[in-house]
């Protein structure tokens, strides 16, 4: 039995040395012979002295025609970009400017296509009553947090203005502005900008002149997390002039960088 | 042991991390189609550049602002010449359109096939996700800024040569 297999080590060698012989003698074969009229396109010799001198240079064309590169050789080849279509358009969020029925006035939020311009969903003109006399002009409202031009990217603001004499309410998205009594600023992944699922909104009263701070909860400040679920909170805050207003919001998330701020009630306490 | 069996597994089931709590959107995956006729599929797909995906985007985004739409939207863009009729009826002339970033650029799809010219193509489906502003002066409101987010679908054809 221990013989056996240096037996059948030496039987293989002999098989592969056979096949390699023999390859080499079939090729030696194929080489010898006169492989051109194996060809579709020559002719043969007795065909070839009928042909005229035309015939003869299409088939000289024919056989200068080298086949086009394919993408699936290894071959290195050049690629140019010869034509760009644009075939779909999936709107994830405010503005889709190729809009079928309006690339202007239209805007998604929560996935929803709504044919309203984006301005004016957020922004305090008139139009959307989401802004105006008293605090009921922000009740009700939602609006959807918007980049800053110059804040870092991905920080998004939603501010609400409230002047404390009128009671007159703004609420909308956008930069901070002077005056903001409550600002909802998304801060994602602790400022370094990235999403590891830790990012929160935070909220807090500002202004250049403080008008309004936070009271309850204690400590002027509140971070949530909208991107776990939609988050309801709620804020007493005091102006300078004494007046109570105890507002009550829900954080909703939009994907997983962006949210929107619905302002459920305000009321004087 | 086995009567602990189900606790032990609906004890796991309780203990898995908080992360995978997070609520997610639901975003449509986007997947390869069939093959348009003539054309087979590339074995192994060279991605397109990144940055020529962007350019590609940038030269769309151009088309709107300029008024040649047509030139880039595919013929089977739905609704295409609703949207060419709205461009001319909604759209200012002093439209302008601003690409404030691209993200998610990827190759979901790529096939070969031999064009017009007679050249071998190819056909790539690139998906990305870009971050706009339409910005133009409004008679009555003054200047305007529209900002969005969409996920753009692009057919890029590119010619071969050695």
């Amino acid at each position: 039995m221990r013989h056996q297999a240096p037996t059948r080590a030496l039987a293989v060698v002999g098989l592969l040395l056979g096949l390699a012989v023999g390859g080499a003698g079939a090729g030696a074969v194929d080489l010898s012979g006169d492989s051109r009229n194996d060809s579709p396109i020559l002719p043969t010799d007795d065909q070839f002295n009928t042909l005229s001198r035309d015939e003869v240079q299409q088939i000289l064309n024919k056989l200068n025609v080298v086949p086009p590169p394919d993408a699936n050789t290894k071959t290195e080849l050049r690629r140019v970009i010869t034509k760009v279509e644009l075939f779909r358009i999936d709107p994830k969020n405010g503005n889709n400017p190729f809009n079928t029925e309006d690339p202007i006035d239209n805007a998604t939020v929560n996935g929803i296509v709504q044919q309203v311009a984006v301005d004016d969903l957020n922004d305090n003109d008139d139009g959307n009553n989401n802004n105006g006399a008293g605090l009921d002009a922000c009740i009700g409202q939602t609006v959807q947090g918007q980049l800053s031009p110059t804040a870092p990217p991905d920080l998004r603001f939603v501010n609400m203005v409230v002047d404390p004499v009128t009671l007159d309410c703004q609420v909308f998205g956008g930069q901070s502005v002077d005056g903001a009594f409550l600002i909802f600023q998304y801060s994602p992944g602790a400022l370094d900008l990235t999403v590891q699922g830790d990012e929160t909104v935070s909220i807090f009263a500002d202004a250049t002149v403080p008008v309004w701070r936070i009271i309850d909860p204690a400590g002027g400040f509140v971070f949530i997390d909208p991107f776990v679920a939609a988050q309801t909170v709620r804020i007493v805050l005091q102006a300078n002039n004494g007046v109570i207003v105890e507002g009550t919001f829900t954080l909703t998330p939009i994907g997983f960088t962006e949210f929107s701020v619905t302002v459920v009630n305000l009321v004087v306490q | 042991m086995q009567r602990l069996a189900p606790f032990i597994i609906l004890g796991g089931l309780l203990a898995s991390p908080a992360s995978a709590q997070d609520i997610r959107g639901f975003r449509a995956i986007a997947t390869p189609e069939a093959t348009p006729e003539g054309t087979v599929p590339v074995e192994t797909p060279q991605v397109i550049d990144a940055q020529a995906a962007k350019a590609a985007a940038e030269d769309v985004m151009a088309a709107w602002a300029d008024g040649q739409l047509d030139d880039v939207l595919a013929p089977d863009f739905q609704d295409r010449q609703r949207l060419l009729d709205s461009m001319i009826e909604d759209v200012p002339q002093d439209a302008e359109i601003r690409v404030l970033g691209i993200r998610g650029v990827q190759t979901v799809q790529q096939f070969q096939g031999t064009g017009a010219s007679g050249r071998t193509e190819i056909t790539s489906i690139v998906s990305l996700t870009a971050d706009t502003q339409i910005e133009f002066n409004d008679p009555a409101r003054g200047f305007r800024q529209l900002r969005g987010q969409n996920e753009f679908f692009l057919r890029i054809t590119e010619e071969l040569a050695e």
